[in-house]
């Protein structure tokens, strides 16, 4: 019985394994996360290294340790996302979104899609709107798409006012059933999370927003997605570092 | 065995890191910081140590070198502060430097050091240069797989051999 398959797959990680081998975290399409051993990957003639933030067709055989990745074919190595330290960075966050939101082995065919739109998408608009389209749309491919439009507890429709958000409910809560748990959304807040939950991403770029209204938004996501996944993240560190350097030039 | 863990016990005795170029060293600064046949103006970022020894044995480069004791690695949470990028900061600051030679690895997290670097010196003035990137000796353009071929192609130089010497290209 042929037990190798063929599928197409980005690179999320890779790390050194054994004497000259690599071991990679894929997303691929029809299997979702594949951890894989490539032999050898780390001699200076293999033609099987597999660099993260790469889309490529990869064969891989099912083992019993181990997957082995048998062949390889680069489709798109997002080169111009390698070559600004920026985009570079957003890059990498949207792989360590992936990786530590998801289980081996479980397929989620939009979401490998929404990945790799995401970072073609980078290569030409490094706007970080690209970001926050991406953690929303990455929560809803989960199942924890938050509700923006009534308030969770008491289901009554919200004024244009300040309401909150809370992470713990999963979505909007109107100010009478705000609790210590919710953080202030402003109206402005809350129809950018509603415009970018029902426009594709192409139509997401055209969203001009001011800095205040960016980290308002920014944060309210990140303590969503931080919520979900109850793991730490090392790439928001980077980002916010980067920039606090100087180092935002998309 | 009494002797290997003497020679180890030695080992982390003698062994520190030069104070200018954060080599291993048991002599500071190290033979090559304080070698007066090398150019001083002309320094070349490694990851680690054995790189220094992997440039030194092509014996074609005569400049000093900084160690960084790692790379950037921001999915690791690696970052600045856990390398010696401080330490390259102010021997660049003192001057006197002409040209850095970037020569972390050609990789995800190599890239990015030399990016980061790259915006953090480039305002300093020095002449920055990176390892040039493409087909090992020895190697088959039809086994080289597409990045290196394709990053071969954009750094070509000029071929200009030279009668009775040896064939070199010129970049």
């Amino acid at each position: 019985m042929r037990r190798e398959y063929t599928t197409t797959a980005i690179t999320l990680k890779r790390a050194r394994f054994a004497e000259a081998d690599n071991l990679v975290t894929l997303y691929t399409k029809d299997k979702g996360k594949v951890k894989a051993r490539v032999a050898g990957a780390q001699r200076l003639k293999s033609k099987l290294h597999l660099e993260p933030l790469t889309l490529s067709r990869v064969q891989v055989y099912p083992g019993r340790t181990f997957n082995t990745i048998i062949q390889k074919e680069i489709l798109d190595s997002f080169t111009p996302l390698k070559e600004n330290l920026w985009r570079i960075s957003c890059g990498l966050y949207l792989t360590e979104l992936v990786d530590k939101s998801t289980l081996e082995g479980v397929e989620n065919t939009p979401l490998f899609q929404l990945l790799s739109s995401s970072l073609s998408f980078l290569c030409v608009f490094p706007n970080e709107v690209i970001l926050r389209y991406f953690e929303l749309h990455l929560l809803s491919y989960l199942g924890f798409h938050p509700e923006l439009h009534r308030c969770v507890i008491c289901s009554s429709s919200l004024k244009p006012q300040m309401n909150f958000f809370s992470p713990h409910q999963g979505g909007m809560v109107c100010p009478s059933c705000s609790t210590e748990q919710a953080y202030s959304l402003s109206m402005e807040g809350l129809k950018v999370l509603r415009f970018l939950e029902r426009v594709n991403l192409d139509t997401a770029l055209r969203l001009k927003l001011s800095p205040e209204l960016s980290s308002e938004v920014e944060s309210t996501l990140e303590r969503y997605v931080g919520f979900v996944l109850q793991r730490r993240l090392n790439l928001p560190q980077w980002l916010s570092r980067l920039k606090g350097e100087g180092i935002y030039s998309p | 065995m009494l002797s290997l863990v003497q020679s180890i016990a030695e080992a982390k005795q003698k062994i520190s890191l030069c104070s200018i170029c954060q080599n291993i060293t048991e002599v500071d600064p190290c033979a090559i910081c304080s070698s007066q046949g090398r150019d001083h103006t002309k320094i070349c970022v490694v990851e680690g140590p054995v790189h220094v020894e992997a440039i030194e044995k092509s014996q074609k480069y005569d400049g000093v070198y900084h160690v960084l004791h790692g790379v950037l690695s921001p999915t690791d949470g690696i970052g600045p502060d856990n390398l010696k990028i401080a330490e390259l900061m102010s021997r660049v600051r003192e001057g006197g430097i002409r040209e850095i030679i970037l020569a972390t690895n050609p990789n995800m997290e190599g890239e990015t050091t030399a990016l980061y670097l790259y915006r953090l010196i480039s305002p300093l003035g020095a002449k920055i240069s990176r390892l040039a990137v493409g087909l090992p000796f020895g190697s088959d353009v039809e086994y080289a797989d597409e990045i290196t071929i394709g990053k071969a192609i954009e750094g070509r130089g000029e071929f200009a051999p030279r009668c009775g010497e040896n064939t070199r290209l010129r970049r």
